[in-house]
Parts: structure tokens; C-alpha cells; sequence
């Protein structure tokens, strides 16, 4: 494994940990939102995200920075578009939150971060276990 | 977004419930509350809960970080419904004409109310505590 692999790596994984938390923090969004009159619950559309993969059609766009010395993690808001969640229940006030399925959404999330922090410091272990050249 | 949006995000839920609940204990503990007169009468209040940054939300812009996310409450609105005159000539509150009001407080109403707020500020919660246990994996990452 060359270090170019690891960084490749570790980029791969920056990607999913971001996704996770966008979508976790979509959820939160919409569970602060249930008893909100006239509230669309929204989601990132997967399908869309991964058809914009798959046809090469990645954008670039710089992810935000307010110092010089911050890296660019390449988050691409474009390349992860929104959608509205279809509501499995229609309410009387408009509003298309469904707790359970929020909730739900959100423990997928945490368990993908959870993953995806496991296999980070995985890949970092070994690395230190080549750096130090015993196994 | 990063956890510390997200934290704040639940955060607003949790204390938007707990407005809430706080109108809920009120409306509950004046339900019995009776006057003289239909203006003084207690009147059942509720919160109105509002997205913050609805209009922006609606772009689907990603949000910038320190953005206020979540709920906020736009104002507390006293309910409508009609008060109910009772005839009771020998009440000292009655008016010139016999009658007192009693508020519009609907107690069965209010429970129900008191049960969804309650799970809501659970579910808030429970987020916060989700993000929390994440935010502490990362920082030990690597050790």
C-alpha cells in the first residue's frame, strides 16, 4: 500500500463521513420540524447522487473555507441533490415529517459513520504498523 | 453541517417542545379558572412553530455552518374557541347579569397536546445524544 493509496483511502472515507452527517443532520432538521405546520420533510437523494456518479457527471466545487491553512475536502453539494420525502400519512396541518421514519434514517446514518470512523482508523493502524515495520 | 449544526438543530426542537409543554401546564392549571368578564377570562394558549429559514430552506442551499437551523416559535396565539357563560347569580365574580365565564381550556385536548410534545422533546433529544456519542468517536479517531 502506497501512501497515495492511503490518501485516496482516507478521501473516500471523508466523502461517506460527510454524507453521514449531512444526512443525519437532515433528519435532526426534520424531526425539530414535526409539529411544524406546512414543514416537507427533506432527504438527499441517493439515486440521483449515485446516477451522477456513475455518469461521470461529478462537479467541482471548492467546499468552504474562511482560513487559508483549512483543506479542501471536496464536498460537492451538487453532486448530492435534495429531495422531499414522500409521507406515507397525510396530516391536516401539511406536514410530511414521520418521526419513525426520521428516526430510522438517522440510526442508518450513525451506524454508516460508526463504520466508516472503524475502517479510518483501521487503515491508519496498519499504516502505522508498516511505518514501524512490525507485525 | 457539521454535529455542532446538527446539536443546535435538535436543540431548537427540544426547546420549541418545551414552550410547548410550558403553555400546556398553563392552559392545564387555569382549565377550572372562571371571571366576570369574556375579556378577562383565561383563554387556552398555544405556540406557533415556524421552520427557521423556510424561504432558504426551500432552494435546497447547503446550509452554511453557524446557520440557524431547526424550529423556532413565531409567537404564542390564545385559542378562538368560544368561552362558555354559565348562570350562577350567587358567584362573587358574576357580572350584573348573573353569569361567569369559564375559559376554553379543553383538558383532553391539552393531554394529547402533552403526550405528542413530550415524545417530540424525547426524539430531540435522544438526536442530540446520537451526534454526541459520533462527535466523541471522532475526536478519539486514531488512538
Amino acid at each position: 500500500m502506497t501512501i497515495q493509496n492511503v490518501n485516496m483511502g482516507a478521501n473516500l472515507q471523508t466523502q461517506a463521513l460527510l454524507i453521514g452527517t449531512r444526512q443525519m443532520g437532515m433528519s435532526a432538521e426534520n424531526l425539530a420540524n414535526q409539529n411544524t405546520p406546512g414543514y416537507k420533510a427533506k432527504a438527499i437523494d441517493f439515486e440521483a447522487a449515485l446516477k451522477n456518479a456513475q455518469d461521470g457527471n461529478l462537479q467541482n466545487i471548492n467546499s468552504r473555507t474562511t482560513n487559508v491553512q483549512h483543506q479542501n475536502l471536496n464536498w460537492q453539494e451538487e453532486n448530492y441533490p435534495l429531495a422531499y420525502r414522500t409521507n406515507v400519512q397525510p396530516s391536516i396541518n401539511g406536514n410530511t415529517v414521520d418521526p419513525h421514519v426520521e428516526k430510522a434514517e438517522a440510526t442508518k446514518a450513525y451506524l454508516d459513520i460508526q463504520a466508516n470512523h472503524r475502517f479510518y482508523a483501521e487503515k491508519m493502524q496498519n499504516l502505522t504498523l508498516v511505518i514501524k515495520g512490525k507485525l | 453541517m457539521s454535529f455542532r449544526d446538527i446539536i443546535s438543530a435538535s436543540g431548537s426542537g427540544a426547546s420549541a417542545q418545551n414552550i410547548r409543554l410550558n403553555t400546556i401546564a398553563s392552559n392545564l392549571a387555569n382549565a377550572d379558572s372562571v371571571s366576570g368578564s369574556a375579556s378577562e377570562t383565561y383563554k387556552a394558549r398555544n405556540p406557533v412553530f415556524a421552520a427557521a429559514l423556510q424561504d432558504a430552506r426551500d432552494s435546497f442551499a447547503m446550509p452554511t455552518p453557524g446557520q440557524p437551523l431547526g424550529v423556532r416559535v413565531l409567537g404564542i396565539v390564545e385559542d378562538k374557541a368560544p368561552l362558555q357563560p354559565e348562570h350562577a347569580p350567587h358567584h362573587p365574580l358574576a357580572d350584573e347579569n348573573g353569569f361567569i365565564y369559564r375559559s376554553n381550556v379543553n383538558p383532553i385536548n391539552e393531554m394529547a397536546n402533552m403526550i405528542d410534545a413530550s415524545r417530540s422533546f424525547q426524539i430531540n433529544i435522544d438526536m442530540i445524544d446520537m451526534v454526541k456519542n459520533l462527535h466523541q468517536k471522532s475526536l478519539t479517531m486514531g488512538q
